[in-house]
């Protein structure tokens, strides 16, 4: 299931929604990437299904220092924004 | 005359009349025809079974039954020698599409204006636009692609149409009467027509084309950003729904069953959340089921987490 993300909200923000989206619909995380070249743009994030009976460990969106990539840690893959 | 130039001469008139005897065979079954006579022929032959049919659709309906199928074997006969001619480009049987129209009554409820003689040409002209084929200036431009994607979905159509008859020809007149047969065969004539293809092609790409965009449309969903209150809700909500099914799961029915229970009376106590479902189509899912309906609806919302809080707070 393929989703966007406002890619110009907050890193928490992103990291709440795609928490939330997690939690609520038994969904899990498999990539986040986006293009940030345009100064307005969103962000793609993959989740697949999950099992119902085994809720995911929080995942953390973080910056890397020359600000061009997004990791997810947590035991999800992480994604780089490719810009 | 020698005995030679003899013997020549016989093989000479042997090869001639063969020659003619298998072009005139080749002929014969080159076309099906119905010359003007033998339309009339199967006028006097089809009203012979109309009588017949009449006479023997209330007391002896396996009689009639018998009846109907040798109208709807004529029908089907007729519309594909038209439909041939007509893919044949050839339009020199109207005589044939008079008859046709005759025995199937086409016109007589929508032509209101068609006069006598004419009705065939009128019917034509105002009924089946595409069928002349130059009616129309779409028709004109129709480049050999076009017209063969028409034709092979004329072909598709008339083919549904025809297995769909063929299929209630087991069907006794009181279920299946020669009126609704005609209109059938009425379906299969159309079915041949560029306006028919034309339209159902339509249909079929304005299908697809809803398809795609509303595929578009989940695959681009987009996430509304979550609050903090908002995402606990759903990590607490994620915790308790796992525990109940969990338990739902348990191989020890007695404690299995209470947690089903409590599935499904939280899901009946929601059914504004799911208008498609009742309270007995919850009652007849096994956990199974209700897994995959308690993720439909939470993904439903994902935008509107309110929505599904009373759900969630069944559950805790």
């Amino acid at each position: 299931m393929d989703f966007t993300v406002d890619g110009n909200s907050s890193l928490q923000d992103q990291q709440n929604t795609l928490n939330h989206t997690e939690s609520q619909g038994s969904l899990k995380l498999t990539s986040y990437s986006g293009d940030a070249d345009d100064a307005s743009h969103t962000n793609n994030a993959s989740f697949e299904d999950r099992d119902i009976t085994t809720p995911l460990p929080p995942l953390t969106l973080v910056e890397s220092d020359d600000g061009n990539d997004v990791w997810v840690s947590g035991q999800l893959k992480k994604v780089a924004i490719q810009r | 005359m020698s005995l030679s130039k003899l013997f020549m001469q016989i093989v000479a008139s042997g090869v001639l009349c063969a020659i003619v005897l298998t072009s005139t065979v080749v002929q014969a079954q080159k076309q099906p025809p119905l010359l003007k006579s033998e339309a009339d022929a199967e006028k006097v032959y089809v009203n012979d079974l109309l009588d017949k049919y009449k006479t023997y659709e209330t007391n002896t309906p396996d009689q009639a039954k018998l009846i109907r199928n040798k109208l709807i074997y004529t029908g089907v006969e007729q519309i594909d020698i038209v439909f041939n001619n007509y893919r044949k480009n050839s339009r020199k049987r109207n005589d044939l599409l008079q008859f046709l129209f005759d025995f199937l009554e086409i016109g007589m409820s929508s032509v209101a204006a068609v006069v006598n003689g004419e009705r065939a040409k009128t019917v034509l002209n105002e009924v089946l636009t595409g069928f002349k084929g130059t009616h129309t200036a779409a028709n004109k431009d129709f480049r050999l692609l076009e017209a063969q994607i028409l034709f092979n979905k004329m072909v598709a159509n008339r083919a549904k149409v025809l297995g769909a008859i063929y299929e209630k020809l087991n069907d006794d007149v009181r279920t299946y009467p020669w009126e609704k047969a005609r209109t059938d065969l009425r379906n299969y004539f159309f079915a041949g027509t560029m306006d028919d293809a034309l339209s159902s092609l339509n249909v079929d790409t304005g299908a697809e084309a809803n398809d795609a965009v509303k595929a578009k449309d989940e695959k681009a969903q987009q996430l509304r950003i979550s609050t903090p209150r908002e995402l606990v809700q759903a990590q607490d909500c994620d915790k308790d729904r796992a525990t109940v099914f969990s338990q739902a799961r348990d191989q020890d029915a007695t404690k299995a069953a209470p947690a089903i229970k409590k599935l499904k009376q939280a899901l009946k106590d929601n059914l504004d959340l799911i208008p498609d479902k009742t309270a007995g189509d919850i009652d007849a899912l096994d956990v199974k089921g209700l897994e995959t309906l308690y993720k439909e609806v939470a993904r439903r919302f994902l935008n509107q987490p309110d929505k599904v809080q009373r759900l969630c707070d069944a559950l805790k």
